[in-house]
C-alpha cells in the first residue's frame, strides 16, 4: 500500500425517478438510492462496503466506475474527474477499472465458450488477438486454478465457484488498477467461498490491485477489508479501519455487528435487536435516516442530518450522539 | 433412510442411509453445505419429496412409535401442519400470492382444529351484540339468555362455512400476535407481496405453529432475510420453542445459527450423516475431518489473520458417489479402507457419534 489515494468520491448522488401515468409519464417521486456519499479508497487497499438489502451499496459500486451515471457529485480516479471525463475516453476507464458481479452465471454469455469470453476483453482493448490472446487467457485461467480443457467449455458446465473464478480471471485480463467486487461469494458455499477469498487476496498482492468489496456478510467483509464503510438507506454512517472495527460507535453498525450469529455456543450473545423494519428509500425519514429505529435517538435527530466526522485516527461517524 | 431421485442423467442417491434420532423438546440442527441432503431429509420426513422424480426407497420414519412411511395419504394429510409443520426458505415463494395472509394462517387451523368451542363463543358474542343494539327489555334479556344456554348444550355437527372462516381468522390473529407481528388485526387483510420479508417469514412461522405441532422444522428459514431481521426471527424462534413446547429441527448451513439455536447438531455430507453430537461437544471436539474442514473455512467476525483453510476438491456427484466413505477423495487422513467400506456411526465419546475409520478400534 502506497498511502496514495486512488479513488475519491465526493457528494455522490444517484436517484431513480418513479414515473406513473400511462401516456404522459409524470415523475411522482424518487428512490434516493445513493444520497450524498463521500469516501476515499487508497491504492492497494480493500474498502469493504457493508449494508443490508436496499441500502444502495450495489448502486454505489456501479456509480464509482461509471457503469451508471451519477446524478451529481465528484469522482476523482487518480488525477481525473470521472464525471467530466477530463478528455479521456470512457473506454480507457473500462480497462483501468473492472467489476466482478454477484451472479457469475448471469454475467457470462451462455452461448460463448470460456475462450471467447476471456479473449473478448483483450480484443476490445486492442491488447492482443488470436493465439496471443488465447495464451494470455490460458495463463490467467491457470492462475485461478482451472485448466486448458476448460477453455472450450460453456458456462453451464461449471460449478458456481468455478464460474466465479472465471469472472475473476476475466477481470484481470486487462490489467486493471481497481476492481469492484459485488457480493462475489454470496451465492457459494462456505468452503468454496474460502477458496475464492484466498484467491482474491493472493491476486491483490501479486497484481497490486485495489478493491471495493461489497457484501452484506460481515464476517467476509471483516476478513477481506482494510477499511469498512457501513451503509444505511443511501448514506454512509460509519467508516472504520479493520483494527477499529471492535470500537464501532454508530448504533446501526453496532446492531449490524451484533446481529451476526456467532459460531460459538459458549459466547453469551448480547443482542442489540433493532425494532421495526427497514424504511423505504422513496420516503426516507427526516433528519437522521436511522432515528426511528435508533435506541439512542434524542431531540434533534429528526430535525438535522448528521455529517460524517472524524472522531480520531480516521474513524468517521455520522451521528449526533458523537458530536 | 434412503431417498433417491430418478433423473434422465441417472439415479441421484440424495439420501443414502441417514440415521437420526430426535429427542422430545430439543432443537436439532441439520447442518451441511448445498447438496448434502438436509432439505431432502426434512421433505422425506413429511413425505413431500416431489415424486416423480424422487422416491423414498428404504428405511423407516418412526414418529410417536409409528412408521410414517406406512401411512396412507389421508393419514399423512392429518399429520402435516398439525403434528409436524415446516417453514421454508423463501417466504415469497411458499406463500400463496393470491390469498390474504389471514386466510392462509387460518387454513391449517380450520383444517385440523376442533373449532366448536370457538364457534360457540363467537355466536354468544354475536347474540350479546344483538342484545345491546335492541336495548332489550327484561323479558327480551331472559329469552336471549335462554338462547345462549341452548347454544352451549347444542351438539354442532357442521359449522356454517362463513362463520368457520370468521372463527378461523380470530384464531389466526391470536397466532400472529404470538409471533409478534405488528398490527395483526389490520394485516390479516393484506396479501403477501404487501408485507416485508421479515413479516412474511413471521406469517409462515405463525402458520406452522398454529396447531401447536409436536415437531417444527425450519429449512433455511432465515437465509433470505437481512441479518438484523434474521436476528429478530432467531430470537423469536427460541422464545416460541419455550412458549409452545415444540421439538425443533433447524436446517442451515450457518454454524452461527446452530450455535445460537440448537441443542444437538448433525453434520451431513453427500447424503449421509457424518457426525452427531451436542452443540457444545461438536464445536469443541470436531471429530470428523469434514466437520473440521467446515469450521476452518468460516471467516471469523472477530480477529482473523492469514488464509482461510479450504477443503480441497469439490462436493461429489451423487449419481456416481465415491465408493466407501463419501468424503475420502477430499480427506487428508484417508486410508485404504476408506474407499472400500462405508464407515458406521459409532459412539466415540458419550453421546457423540461419528462415522469415520479414524475412530473406533
Amino acid at each position: 500500500m502506497t498511502g496514495k489515494v486512488l479513488l475519491q468520491v465526493e457528494n455522490l448522488k444517484k436517484y431513480f425517478p418513479l414515473r406513473s401515468g400511462a401516456i404522459f409519464k409524470k415523475t411522482i417521486g424518487h428512490v434516493y438510492a445513493v444520497d450524498d456519499v463521500s469516501f476515499t479508497v487508497n491504492e492497494g487497499e480493500t474498502l469493504g462496503l457493508v449494508g443490508e438489502s436496499g441500502c444502495g451499496k450495489t448502486t454505489l459500486g456501479r456509480c464509482v466506475i461509471m457503469l451508471m451515471r451519477p446524478d451529481s457529485g465528484k469522482i476523482m480516479f487518480g488525477e481525473r474527474n470521472l464525471m467530466t471525463g477530463d478528455g479521456v475516453p470512457l473506454k480507457q476507464l473500462r480497462q483501468e477499472t473492472q467489476m466482478v458481479f454477484q451472479d457469475p452465471y448471469a454475467s457470462m454469455n451462455p452461448r460463448w465458450t470460456i475462450k471467447s469470453t476471456l479473449t473478448e476483453p483483450l480484443r476490445i482493448h486492442h491488447i492482443a488477438a488470436g493465439q496471443k490472446a488465447t495464451d494470455i487467457a490460458l495463463r490467467l485461467l491457470k492462475r485461478v486454478g482451472l485448466s486448458e480443457d476448460h477453455l472450450n467449455r460453456f458456462p453451464h458446465e461449471f460449478s458456481g465457484g468455478q464460474r466465479q473464478r472465471i469472472c475473476i480471471a476475466r477481470a484481470l485480463l486487462v490489467k486493471p488498477k481497481f476492481i469492484v467486487l459485488d457480493e462475489p461469494t454470496s451465492s457459494t458455499d462456505v468452503s468454496v467461498q474460502a477458496q475464492t477469498l484466498n484467491l482474491l487476496k493472493e491476486l491483490q498482492k501479486e497484481f497490486g490491485l485495489t478493491y471495493l468489496f461489497i457484501s452484506h456478510n460481515l464476517s467476509v467483509i471483516r476478513y477481506m477489508s482494510s477499511r469498512i464503510a457501513v451503509m444505511y438507506l443511501g448514506k454512509i454512517v460509519e467508516i472504520v479501519s479493520r483494527e477499529q472495527a471492535d470500537d464501532i460507535v454508530h448504533p446501526y453498525s453496532k446492531a449490524l455487528f451484533s446481529a451476526v450469529p456467532v459460531p460459538d455456543p459458549k459466547s453469551k450473545v448480547r443482542r442489540e435487536l433493532l425494532k421495526g423494519e427497514v424504511p423505504s428509500a422513496i420516503n426516507p425519514p427526516a433528519g437522521c435516516r436511522f432515528h426511528p429505529r435508533c435506541p439512542l435517538a434524542k431531540e434533534g435527530c429528526h430535525k438535522k442530518e448528521p455529517l460524517l466526522q472524524d472522531i480520531g485516527k480516521g474513524h468517521l461517524v455520522a451521528c449526533h450522539e458523537q458530536e | 433412510m434412503k431417498t433417491y431421485f430418478y433423473t434422465y442423467a441417472g439415479v441421484v442417491k440424495a439420501l443414502d442411509g441417514v440415521n437420526l434420532d430426535i429427542r422430545r423438546n430439543e432443537t436439532l440442527g441439520l447442518v451441511g453445505e448445498t447438496g448434502c441432503g438436509k432439505s431432502v431429509t426434512a421433505l422425506s420426513i413429511l413425505r413431500i419429496v416431489p415424486s416423480p422424480p424422487g422416491r423414498i426407497v428404504g428405511g423407516q420414519i418412526l414418529f410417536e412409535g409409528e412408521d410414517l412411511l406406512k401411512k396412507t395419504d389421508e393419514q399423512m394429510q392429518k399429520i402435516r401442519g398439525d403434528k409436524i409443520a415446516m417453514v421454508f426458505q423463501d417466504p415469497m415463494t411458499f406463500l400463496n400470492p393470491v390469498m390474504r395472509i389471514g386466510d392462509q394462517v387460518a387454513e391449517p387451523i380450520i383444517l385440523h382444529q376442533d373449532l366448536k368451542d370457538d364457534y360457540i363463543q363467537f355466536k354468544i358474542e354475536q347474540l350479546k351484540q344483538k342484545m345491546k343494539k335492541k336495548r332489550a327489555s327484561r323479558g327480551g334479556m331472559d329469552s336471549l339468555d335462554k338462547e345462549i344456554r341452548k347454544m352451549k348444550h347444542r351438539s354442532l355437527k357442521q359449522i356454517p362455512k362463513n362463520d368457520l372462516k370468521k372463527v378461523g381468522l380470530r384464531r389466526a390473529v391470536e397466532v400472529l400476535k404470538l409471533v409478534r407481528m405488528p398490527y395483526p388485526e389490520d394485516l390479516v387483510g393484506n396479501y403477501p407481496h404487501e408485507l416485508s420479508g421479515g413479516m412474511r417469514q413471521r406469517a409462515m412461522i405463525a402458520m406452522a405453529l398454529s396447531c401447536k405441532p409436536a415437531i417444527f422444522i425450519a429449512d433455511e428459514a432465515t437465509t433470505a432475510l437481512d441479518v438484523t431481521i434474521q436476528a429478530q426471527i432467531l430470537t423469536l424462534m427460541n422464545e416460541l420453542k419455550k412458549e409452545v413446547g415444540t421439538t425443533n429441527i433447524i436446517i442451515t448451513h450457518d454454524m452461527g445459527i446452530v450455535a445460537e439455536t440448537c441443542d444437538r447438531a448433525a453434520v451431513m455430507y453427500a447424503g449421509t450423516v457424518v457426525e452427531l453430537a451436542s452443540v457444545g461437544d461438536l464445536f469443541e471436539k470436531k471429530l470428523h475431518p469434514y466437520t473440521q474442514g467446515l469450521f476452518a473455512a468460516i471467516p471469523k467476525l472477530h480477529g482473523q489473520e492469514g488464509r482461510l483453510e479450504t477443503i480441497p476438491g469439490m462436493v461429489p456427484n451423487l449419481i456416481n458417489p465415491p465408493t466407501g466413505c463419501r468424503f475420502h477423495p477430499r480427506c487428508e487422513h484417508a486410508m485404504s479402507i476408506c474407499s472400500k467400506r462405508r464407515p458406521e456411526m459409532i459412539e466415540e465419546r458419550p453421546d457423540h457419534f461419528v462415522a469415520c475409520f479414524l475412530y473406533g478400534k
